[in-house]
This record gives C-alpha cells, structure tokens and sequence, in this order.
C-alpha cells in the first residue's frame, strides 16, 4: 500500500509510527483559526496527533501569534512549549503592523528554551519581507544564526520569490524556511534555493501537487528539503502519506523526514536528540 | 484495506494545468497498482479538451481493453445538457451506461461551457436522483459549491459525491451538505484536518465519506494513512476505503 516500491512506505504502513524513522516538524500552527473549524487544535490533541505518527518535534507559531487580538500575542505559544516542552517549540509571530522587531528579538533571546527564530506570515499582512521594519528581526536572527519561517507563494508580491532572494541575499546565516516551496513558481522558487544555500523548501501544501516533491529532490536535493504539515490544518498522516506516496528513494525520504531536521535542530542546546543515521 | 478511488483521471493536457500529467490509462493502472489501490473511477480528460463524445467514447474503449488488468476500473461518464443533443438522452442513458462499464456520472461546465443550473440539467439530474445513479459534483471543474448546492436543493435525494476543491477546513461548508442531503457523499481528497473523519462519523454515522485522490493531480497515497489509523469502527475504514462507493454503484438502477 502506499507505494509498493518504498520499504519505508510499507512499513509505515503497516505499523503507522517507526522507531528508526522518526518526523520533525517544521511547520505548523495551533488554537482555533478563523477561517475554518479545526477539530483538533489544542497543543494536547497536536501533541496526541504527534504521538500516533511518530513526530519527534513540531515547531509552531499559534494562530493567536499570527492574527492579534491581545496585547499579550504571544502567551499562546509559550503557554504551549512550557506545558509540553517534549512536543513542540515556537517560532515568534512577526505580526508586522503590531510586533515591535526590536522587543521580539529581547522576547526570543530571553526565552531560549521557547523559540528557535520567527515566523512571517506576509501575504496575510500585505506588508513586504524586506518592509525595514522587519530589519531588527532578521540581523538578529542572522548573528544568532537562528531559524525563520515564512509562508512563501510564488507569485506573491510581499513573500514571492523576489522577496525572498532579497532576504538570503542580505542575510545569509539565518535558516530561511521557505513554506510551500515558492507555491506555483516552483521553478523560480529552486533557481532561488540553487542560488542560496540558506534556503530550504518546506512540504506544506504540496501534497495537493502530484510531482513537485521529486521534482525538488531532481533538482536542488531532499538535503535542502524540510518536512511540514501545517498541523491542525492538515494531519500529519496527510503529509506523511504524501512524501511516501511519491517515487523518491527512502534514503530522500530519511532525509525530509528527520536527518535535515536533526542537522537543523542541533544547533540548539535543548536538542538531545539520539542522531539517527 | 480495500482501497478504491472514487476520483482519477488520464489523457493528454496541452496546458501545463497538471504538473505530472499522466497520459494513458495505462499509465493510469501502473500508478493504481504502485500504490496498492485494489480499483478506481476514472475518467478521460479529452472530455476537457477535444470533446466530450470522443472522450466518453475514448474511455468506453479503454474500460473494455483493460477489463482483465487486475483492478476494478469503472467509468465517469461526462454530461452535457440535453439541449444540444449531443450525448444519449435521459431514458437512453442509464443502460448505455451500464454497457460501456461507466456507472458515475460527471460534468465539467467550465471546459464544456454550459450553465450547471438545476433547470438546464433537470432531465438528467432527475433521472439519475430516480435512479440513484452516483453523479459527482466536482467543484475544480467549474461548479461552484453555490452551483452543487442548487442542485442539491432541486434533488434532495441525489445520490451525489462532493467534491470542495479547497484545502483550507472546510467543514464550516460541507456539514450542511450531509446534514441536509442523505444520500450525498463527500470525496475524502481534502479531508485533511486530524479528526474530521472521527467527528464526520459521529455526527452523521457510516458510510458518508469516500476515498479520493484527484490522481494526477493529488497524490493517490495522501490519505491512506489518515484513513488506516483514524479510529473510525473497522468497518466504517473498509467502507470510506472502498465499500461505500461500490455499495452506491451496485444499488443504482441501469436498465
């Protein structure tokens, strides 16, 4: 089942979790959403979804970071990480009409046990990722050498592409995880990543896209490629099924799945992780 | 676990719509097979491009050329409104169908450019609501969840697979279909949030979810992990997996 030409495939399929193979998660969301009801979104029923599919760690910026309601945005995500610190760590939200760049950098570098860098969220803001109020966020990330998550689509005017080559450009030692790949202009999207070795394409979304995951691994390797699954938009099993479902090795697959992660992830002082080979 | 896919496709594109294209049926049945689907309802996409009747007649042949392949392949077959004439009539139908091995009935009003309202597809939607002929409602092909809910409206009873092109939750959107419309099914393609089918069975009980993949566009393994380690009852698993949409096809009248 799944993909009869994967062992991996098979295996997962058989027992559902695997010791050897397990998943780090490097996009997801958490608490009610506006635009949907999400039937599972509290950090103890993601923690339970994590459980059952054998993800080791899931990196999230809550809802309630993203879209302010509150003064206090952020409570959402440290609430979370501090009740469950073996699930999950945040990424800051970068609201960019709210989020003071300068007292989110203090919030982060105080909170280390909390987040691993800073989630842009453009597209929904209307507001560039080169808007120099961003830059006190991104120099910060950069001399920590720290992670940054964006939600990239393609075409898009504030997180497309070009936006995004400007910020590799500039800065160069800050993890650039580019979510949904550059989605639909995946061509430009790898020129960008083949150009900047600081650009990983995360898997969000492109379950929906028959083709674009080997057609990554072709072009820029699975080492450049980040598994994510926007958890509780989309089970986890939904973006397990969907690199497993894909004819790429299982080697490309480990890749994806957990030794990019660990690679990522070690740079962290609270990683412990068993390497995996 | 006997999967079946409610929703596949193949034939030639000459846009760049699909990024994978999968181009022959042939084609077709290696991917089923490579992902241990046990059989699926297709359709061919020259019914989006040179024309309906070719592709119709195009799938007909391949359905009959492949009929020892290993899997259970059923058809689609396209509609068009009776007004031009163009494709069987309504009493004609039903057994056409039956004979060219295409039990599930399907439009696409945008490539085929016709107005899916209730009153222009009456003859045809109130022969297969009669009949209980399984007519998918696929909102990527031109009709709007507005359009299939009109439809709905018109024949409450139509035995419809729904299919909302939309990867955001939409349960917001698509309960009211099941609540209101008992014989409505929905395509698990974008079924993807932890838990939709757990509360979907709960709140509507069996057989109302089947498995789709939209192949080639989507990936046909996506959900069969979902599906396997929900904690759906065993049996409601083997029904969305495949039971239900055999049981919608053996239960319609052809004759």
């Amino acid at each position: 089942m799944i993909n009869t030409r994967s062992e991996l495939a098979s295996r997962f399929y058989e027992e559902g979790k695997l010791a050897d193979c397990p998943i780090y998660d490097f996009h997801a969301h958490m608490h009610e959403f506006n635009g949907g009801y999400i039937p599972r979104s509290s950090p103890a029923d993601m923690a339970a979804m994590m459980d059952r599919a054998g993800t080791r760690l899931t990196l999230f910026c809550s809802h309630q970071a993203l879209f302010k309601s509150t003064d206090d945005s952020e409570k959402a995500n440290m609430t979370a990480v501090r009740a469950f610190p073996d699930h999950f760590r945040a990424y800051h939200g970068m609201i960019s009409r709210h989020t003071d760049a300068v007292q989110a950098t203090e919030r982060i570098e105080q909170n280390p046990d909390v987040y691993v860098g800073t989630k842009f969220l453009c597209d929904y803001y209307n507001i560039k990722l080169s808007d120099p109020r961003h830059a006190p966020m991104f120099e910060y990330l950069n001399r920590k050498k720290l992670l940054c998550l964006m939600h990239t689509w393609g075409g898009s005017p504030y997180d497309g592409v070009e936006e995004v080559g400007k910020i590799a450009e500039r800065y160069p030692d800050i993890v650039l995880i580019c979510g949904h790949s550059f989605y639909g202009r995946w061509d430009d999207g790898i020129e960008m990543g083949l150009r900047y070795p600081n650009i990983y394409f995360e898997l969000t979304a492109l379950h929906q896209v028959r083709g674009i995951l080997p057609h990554l691994v072709s072009r820029v390797g699975s080492e450049r490629i980040l598994f994510g699954t926007d958890l509780p938009w989309f089970s986890t099993y939904t973006g397990l099924g969907a690199v497993l479902g894909e004819p790429i090795d299982d080697d490309d697959m480990r890749n994806i799945l957990y030794r990019n992660g660990q690679k990522i992830l070690s740079r962290f002082s609270w990683f412990q992780d068993e390497i995996l080979p | 676990m006997k999967f079946i896919d409610c929703r596949l496709s193949y034939g030639y594109t000459v846009n760049d719509k699909q990024f994978r294209p999968c181009n022959t049926i042939g084609e077709l049945i290696q991917n089923m097979k490579q992902a241990g689907l046990s059989g699926g309802v297709l359709y061919n996409s020259a019914t989006d491009g040179a024309g309906v009747c070719i592709g119709n007649d195009l799938l007909a042949a391949d359905l009959a050329a492949n009929r020892d392949c290993g899997l259970e392949l059923f058809g689609m077959y396209t509609l068009l409104p009776s007004f031009t004439r163009e494709i069987p009539d309504p009493q004609a139908l039903p057994a056409i169908m039956q004979a060219k091995g295409m039990p599930v009935l399907r439009m696409n009003p945008a490539e085929n450019r016709f107005l899916p309202s209730p009153a222009v597809l009456a003859d045809y939607l109130g022969m297969a609501e009669k009949r209980r002929i399984p007519v998918l409602l696929d909102t990527s092909r031109g009709l709007s969840l507005t359009d299939a809910e009109a439809i709905m409206q018109a024949f409450p009873k139509l035995a419809a697979i729904l299919f909302f092109n939309n990867v955001w939750p939409c349960d917001r959107y698509l309960r009211p279909f099941l609540g209101l419309y008992p014989n409505l099914v929905l395509d698990t393609t974008h079924l993807i949030q932890d838990g939709t089918y757990e509360e979907t069975y709960a709140q509507f009980g069996p057989g109302r979810m089947i498995f789709g993949s939209g192949f080639p566009t989507g990936i046909i393994a996506t959900n069969m992990l979902t599906l396997k380690f929900s904690s759906l009852p065993e049996d409601e698993k083997a029904a969305v997996a495949g039971q239900t949409l055999l049981r919608l096809i053996k239960e319609a009248d052809y004759r």
